[in-house]
């Protein structure tokens, strides 16, 4: 049996539930367990086991090698490549693998035949058989490298169907999620009882669905009455199997790296009865329908107001390594208290800044990146050459013969144009998703939706900066304040283009404190100043001590540090931000915050 | 001498653009016939992948000796230097200004981009 374990987005406790449900159902000495942490970008789960020695294998794609006694630098392949991967410069054809998608485009069109294919390493599998009372295993993408789903498909093909197979899924709802949940016998969501949580949720649960998935909801900090999911499990269909309480000792041994239910028999109690009902709902047949939010696909029916940008203005980012860390919270309380400014929401997997400042939509414009292959059924011959050599797996055949394009697997390399032989095939740009501009009760606010499973690629983040940009020029105040995507790659990246200031939210945590050095290794990258605040600091002083001293090392500033206070997540539930809500420990911690954000960095 | 400069703007007064890839425009001026002239990069601005590894490609379609900005990354160094353009990074201010500390021989050329790829 395979289980699927997702989120909407990071920092839900997704990892938690794999780790612990694997330690406690491998008690169970009919049942042979295996855990494999699918989030090939940033694998954490041996970082709670007691790893000592891993079996390594690579993992390979074919990559082009061009024979250069019979290229003759025509420049077709280059001209070919949608990926960019190829260029020619004075005589000379120049490859980068790492954006190559190994899609055969620029073998078939070289007129020389120069171009082969051989294979190149892009990612590690890690497997440990002894030791553990499980089998772990774990994929690592090579950085540089871009092909996530490759490395989980070969995770994937080593199941064993007799077996217990915990599948630990990256966040969102990308392709590398979508690969993770195909052949998925139940997918897992974890989410948190908060708006936000509801938030992702519906989009996760959404993916799932779409693929016909039985699926089921474990809520984590829960506190007992979490209506909010409660609501949406009795609207969709989809069951709640478990709640994990919120409590601060969760959150202190977490922040160790250690297993919760080998310390909290409670914890044990409930992944016990969750193994359970994961059983019983892999025979179920799960909901049709779609549950989407109409905040999600509303669209706004005014106009957008822009002015060419003035010099006086000023963007700031609110960044963090990883999701979870509270930045949407700090960042909706830090604009709560710079109202009539403009502010931007750059996490367009998971839109959540709208939800905390109320946002209500004034204007929307569709988006659309690259291009997607379509096919003219009035030209299409059945032949199926272009569903035998589409590497993505993306053209299917329907029982009554007929082809189809699934969007959402095609990659847009243009190779089933090229070989279809009645030129039946032709590429459409494609619709990725909706930009949006929002008006709050402290200012505009623009922010993205971008459709479920489609890839991120920081294009739809730059629009989302550039509407905030184009709106404050036609407006008095001269601040922009953004909340930034989490992770550290191409998103982030176009959220951070042309801003003066990145504020780092981090948590005192071992996965927190290495995503914080990315996330501030990007900003000096490019030359932003930033500084760092401290969430939940009083968790673990250890780790706050280690992030102050790397900060003082390096010369950033600690902002300010935000105790770990109940208050906030009963705010969260309410969906609102700590300026929304009565004075308490975390309330005086922004505001203090704040005025140092005035004082030390005008803004 | 052609110079080409990762620019903010279409003329000599624009600042350079801190980003060679994704800058607005290039700018190009040969420092013997004082002509300039300007492409846009808008195409490549917006490229999902490789923008720097194009980007490069039409400061060596100009014909360029120098390519001038802020910072270049990896892969569009390795374009520019199979290209044999030299690359002058690290700078900052008006293109104008620039031209004079180039003339003047104050800019040295690098033998290496000066940052990672955006992949890190």
């Amino acid at each position: 049996m395979n289980i699927s374990i997702a989120s909407g987005k990071g920092g839900t406790g997704k990892t938690t539930v794999a780790v612990n449900l694997a330690h406690v159902w491998a008690n169970d000495p009919q049942c042979r367990i295996h855990l494999v942490d699918c989030d090939v970008e940033a694998p954490n789960d041996h970082l709670f086991l007691d790893v000592s020695a891993a079996e390594t294998r690579a993992v390979t794609l074919p990559k082009p090698v061009i024979d250069e006694s019979k290229c003759t630098a025509c420049g077709k392949c280059a001209k070919a490549c949608n990926y960019n991967a190829l260029t020619v410069v004075t005589k000379h054809v120049l490859l980068f693998e790492e954006l190559c998608h190994s899609c055969n485009v620029c073998s078939y069109v070289c007129p020389e035949n120069a171009i082969s294919y051989a294979p190149i390493e892009i990612g590690k599998i890690h497997n440990v058989t002894q030791g553990l009372p499980f089998v772990l295993s774990w994929g690592e993408l090579a950085i540089g490298q871009v092909q996530a789903p490759d490395i989980i498909r070969e995770l994937r093909n080593e199941l064993e169907p007799d077996t217990i197979n915990i599948l630990d899924s990256s966040p969102g709802c990308g392709c590398a999620v979508r690969e993770t949940l195909a052949g998925a016998d139940v997918v897992i969501l974890v989410t948190e009882p908060t708006p936000f949580g509801l938030n992702d949720l519906r989009l996760a649960a959404e993916l799932s669905l779409q693929l016909g998935l039985p699926t089921g909801i474990i809520i984590n900090r829960s506190d007992g009455c979490d209506k909010i999911i409660e609501d949406f499990s009795r609207e969709s269909g989809v069951p709640i199997l478990g709640r994990i309480p919120f409590a601060r000792k969760y959150a202190e041994t977490y922040s160790k790296g250690k297993i919760l239910a080998e310390q909290y028999p409670e914890i044990e109690t409930i992944m016990r009865d969750l193994c359970k009902k994961i059983q019983a709902l892999a025979k179920t047949v799960p909901p049709k329908q779609s549950f989407l939010f109409k905040s999600q696909t509303e669209i706004g029916s005014g106009k957008f107001v822009s002015a060419e940008p003035r010099d006086d203005m000023q963007q700031t980012v609110v960044i963090s390594g990883k999701g979870g860390t509270g930045k949407t919270t700090i960042c909706a309380s830090l604009a709560a208290l710079r109202p009539g400014n403009v502010f931007f929401d750059a996490d367009v997997d998971a839109s959540n800044l709208p939800i905390l400042l109320k946002g209500e939509r004034i204007a929307t414009r569709k988006f659309t990146s690259g291009a997607k292959a379509f096919i003219d059924y009035d030209k299409c011959i059945e032949c199926g050459n272009c569903a035998r050599s589409c590497r993505f797996r993306a053209i299917r055949k329907h029982e009554d013969g007929s082809y189809h394009i699934a969007p959402e697997a095609c990659e847009g390399c243009g190779f089933c144009e090229l070989i279809c032989p009645v030129k039946a095939i032709e590429p459409r740009p494609a619709d990725t998703g909706c930009l949006h501009l929002s008006e709050s009760k402290y200012g505009k606010l623009s922010h993205a939706f971008l459709n479920i499973g489609e890839e991120n690629s920081g294009k739809l983040v730059t629009e989302v900066s550039n509407l905030a940009l184009t709106t404050l020029a036609a407006e008095k105040a001269s601040h922009i304040l953004g909340d930034g995507s989490p992770g550290t790659g191409c998103p982030v990246i176009a959220a951070m283009t042309g801003c003066n200031l990145a504020v780092a939210v981090t948590e005192p945590t071992v996965s927190g404190v290495h995503d914080l050095k990315r996330a501030l290794k990007l900003a000096a990258h490019f030359d932003i100043t930033s500084c760092v605040i401290i969430n939940k600091a009083d968790i673990n002083i250890e780790q706050t001590n280690e992030i102050k001293d790397f900060c003082s090392e390096h010369k950033i500033e600690v902002i300010g540090e935000v105790p770990f206070d109940e208050a906030v997540g009963q705010a969260l539930k309410e969906g609102k931000h700590l300026l929304d809500v009565s004075p308490c420990p975390a309330r005086t911690a922004i505001e203090n915050i704040s005025k140092q954000l005035e004082l030390k960095f005008n803004i | 001498m052609k110079l080409v400069f990762a620019s903010t703007g279409t003329n000599l007064e624009a600042a350079l653009d801190p980003r060679f890839g994704r800058c607005s425009y290039f700018v190009c001026c040969d420092t013997e016939s004082k002509e300039v002239s300007s492409v846009s990069n808008s195409q490549n601005l917006n490229a999902a992948q490789g923008a720097g590894i194009q980007a490069a490609t039409t400061v060596a379609d100009y014909g360029a000796d120098y390519a001038l900005c802020g910072h270049c990354g990896p892969k569009a160094f390795r374009v520019l230097q199979t290209a044999g353009i030299k690359v002058i990074c690290g700078v900052e201010g008006k293109i104008s200004d620039l031209i004079k500390e180039f003339e003047a021989g104050n800019l040295k050329e690098v033998d290496s981009a000066d940052v990672e790829g955006h992949w890190m």
